[in-house]
This record gives C-alpha cells, sequence and structure tokens, in this order.
C-alpha cells in the first residue's frame, strides 16, 4: 500500500471522529430516551420496592442476577477472543482484538450495573467499600455480594487498562490530526506517546 | 530542541542508519528509534528488550497476596461474626479477595512499571515528526555535537530523507 492510500485509509477511519450526521443525532436521541426510560424504571423501583421485579418467595434468582451472569458471560467471551489471538500471536488479530476489547469493557459496565439495581438500597452501596470508619465496621468477606464487589472492580480495572494501552498510538494519531481542545485531550490521552 | 533524524522507508534502511551512527561513535542510547509498529527481528529495535515489568509484577502480586491476606483475616478478627461453631477466619471464602487483591496489584504494578520504563507520561518534547504515524521509521540524534554534524547527516541522509530540526 503506497503513502496515498495510507492517508486515504486513515482519513476515512477518522472522519466519524470529527463529522457527526443528523442520522446519529436523530439515533442518540432515540437511545438516549431509551436510557432515560430506564432510570424512571429503577426509580419506580426503589419507591415501590424490589418486589415489584418479581423477587418473592420461592423466586429467589431474580431477573437481574440472571441479566449480570449473562452480561459477565458477553464479557467473558471478550476476554477469552483477545486472550487466544494474542496468545497464538496471529497476524490478522488487530482490529479483532479491538472489537474483543471494546465487547468487554462496555458489556462489563452494563453487567455492573446489576448488582446495583437489585439492592434495595441502593444509596448504601458504598458501605461494601473495605474503609476504616467509626463504627468499626467492615464488609462482610464471606459474602458472595462482596465477592461480587472487588471481582468486577478488579476486572473492570484490568479491562479498562487493556483495551486503553493499546490505544495509545492511535490517540498520538488523533493528536496529530487535531487542532484546539481537541489536541489538548488527544495529547493528555496519548500521553505524549511519540511512536518509539 | 536541535536535532537531526532521517525517516526511513524500510527498517533495513533504518538499520543501516543505525550502524553508520554507531561507526561514528554515537552511543546507542542517544540514538533516537521510532517506529509506529514493532520490528521484531532487527536489532537496532531490540535494544530496550530487557524490562523490569514481570519482576514488578510478581513483586506486587507478591504484596496484594499479603494485603488481601490481611484485610479478611484481621477485619473478620476485629468484628467477630456469629459462624455457628465455624472458623472466623477461613481460606475458603477468603480466598476469593486474595486472589482478586493479588492480581489487582500485579496489574496496576505492570500499568505502573510499563508507564515508567517508557518514560510516559512525557511533557518535554522528544524527537518527532508526523511522518512516523504514516510508517516512516525515525532515526536521530538529538543535540548533534557541531563537530561532528557533517558525518552524522551523512550516515543519515544516504539511506533516508534527511531533517533538522531547531
Amino acid at each position: 500500500m503506497n503513502h496515498a492510500d495510507s492517508d486515504r485509509m486513515t482519513e476515512d477511519l477518522l472522519r466519524p471522529l470529527s463529522t457527526t450526521s443528523l442520522r446519529y443525532r436523530v439515533a442518540l436521541v432515540a437511545f438516549g430516551l431509551v436510557a432515560l426510560s430506564g432510570l424512571g424504571a429503577w426509580g419506580y423501583q426503589m419507591y415501590f420496592g424490589i418486589g415489584v421485579s418479581g423477587l418473592n418467595w420461592p423466586v429467589f434468582w431474580g431477573f437481574y442476577l440472571v441479566n449480570f451472569v449473562f452480561w459477565i458471560g458477553i464479557s467473558h467471551a471478550g476476554t477469552l477472543i483477545s486472550a487466544i489471538l494474542r496468545l497464538v500471536n496471529a497476524t490478522w488479530r488487530g482490529p479483532v482484538t479491538r472489537f474483543a476489547e471494546a465487547i468487554t469493557s462496555f458489556s462489563l459496565v452494563i453487567a455492573a450495573l446489576f448488582p446495583l439495581i437489585h439492592l434495595g438500597r441502593p444509596w448504601l452501596a458504598f458501605w461494601l467499600l473495605p474503609l476504616p470508619n467509626d463504627r468499626g465496621l467492615w464488609p462482610n468477606f464471606r459474602s458472595p455480594l462482596v465477592w461480587d464487589f472487588f471481582a468486577i472492580s478488579t476486572y473492570f480495572i484490568s479491562s479498562a487498562l487493556f483495551i486503553f494501552l493499546p490505544m495509545i498510538p492511535d490517540f498520538a494519531l488523533l493528536r496529530d490530526r487535531s487542532a484546539g481542545s481537541k489536541w489538548r485531550v488527544y495529547g493528555v490521552l496519548s500521553t505524549g506517546w511519540r511512536r518509539r | 530542541m536541535k536535532a537531526v533524524y532521517a525517516l526511513h522507508d524500510d527498517a533495513d534502511a533504518a538499520q543501516r542508519s543505525v550502524n553508520g551512527l554507531k561507526a561514528l561513535g554515537i552511543e546507542e542510547r542517544d540514538i533516537a528509534v521510532m517506529s509506529s509498529v514493532p520490528l521484531a527481528g532487527h536489532a537496532f529495535f531490540e535494544r530496550d528488550k530487557k524490562s523490569v515489568v514481570s519482576l514488578a509484577a510478581v513483586l506486587a502480586g507478591a504484596a496484594g497476596c499479603a494485603g488481601g491476606v490481611a484485610l479478611t483475616s484481621l477485619t473478620q478478627l476485629s468484628w467477630p461474626l456469629n459462624t455457628g461453631g465455624m472458623p472466623i477466619v477461613s481460606i475458603w471464602p477468603n480466598l476469593i479477595i486474595i486472589f482478586e487483591m493479588t492480581m489487582l496489584s500485579a496489574i496496576l504494578a505492570t500499568v505502573v512499571t510499563l508507564f515508567a520504563t517508557s518514560g510516559l507520561p512525557r511533557r518535554l518534547p522528544a524527537i518527532y515528526d508526523p511522518e512516523v504515524s504514516n510508517g516512516k521509521i525515525l532515526i536521530g540524534v538529538a543535540d548533534p555535537p557541531a563537530d561532528r554534524l557533517p558525518d552524522i547527516e551523512r550516515a543519515l541522509g544516504g539511506n533516508g530523507e534527511l531533517r533538522r530540526t531547531d
């Protein structure tokens, strides 16, 4: 591939980052309304109680835990794809691993919402943090909920780093093609990368 | 920062430039090498192969493991809950927390060490040319001694497109 083709391909790939179409904005508003309705439903549940989700005797494994496990499974699939492709050093893995790492991170964010949604008192979720306090209380490390907190936190931090680090050279590419506030943002994200 | 560098189309040309600079007595650590893609198999790209990242990850993992053991066992002893006759501190439920703390410490240490050994984040400018993003390989010398500048330019210019910065 010569330089003209390479430049044209780069411009085509970067164009969606600098321009938005009317269709994009319509889709953004539509999906934003869906997300807002979800927030409204969660508010309804917080006001009327967790029983509105069908959680009752003898149905203890509610909708939310099933969803949580489903999305964690999707996240693991992304990790598996990315890990296997790196282990076998597949030369064609570049775009596929980026998709896989994106799947991992975004589905994990969705999965992490469900333990919060299914809490009876989500405003007390900070009790899961092992911080010293005046009451001398600590999380119950035998509880699966606490295991969830630690496992999801570790998985999310590692997945976020896993998707961010390979993107540093791409942020540098965007920095070199930007100006103004975008140049500053991409400059910070690229951490001063100079393609060593 | 004053620098002289050349942009090369392929790794072999870059290797010739590096060899020319070394023949002039330029130290390897003073030769800037930049590429947008890894160039495994070429000597000039292998010079930074040794890394402390793995050692840092192992040590941090061990520290995380110890931290996880301490966090779970000390807090459980601090406020003992009724466990129906079972041990207050038990390895099996705590193992999950200990494992996660081990992994988290190892991962964070890996990333921090990676940034530290790469010299990132960096605020001071280094030798750079945007053409590196387009696939060119940059070989250059920052602040070259004035008396050797013609020789350096000759070593670089013969293999790639010579450029200077002031």
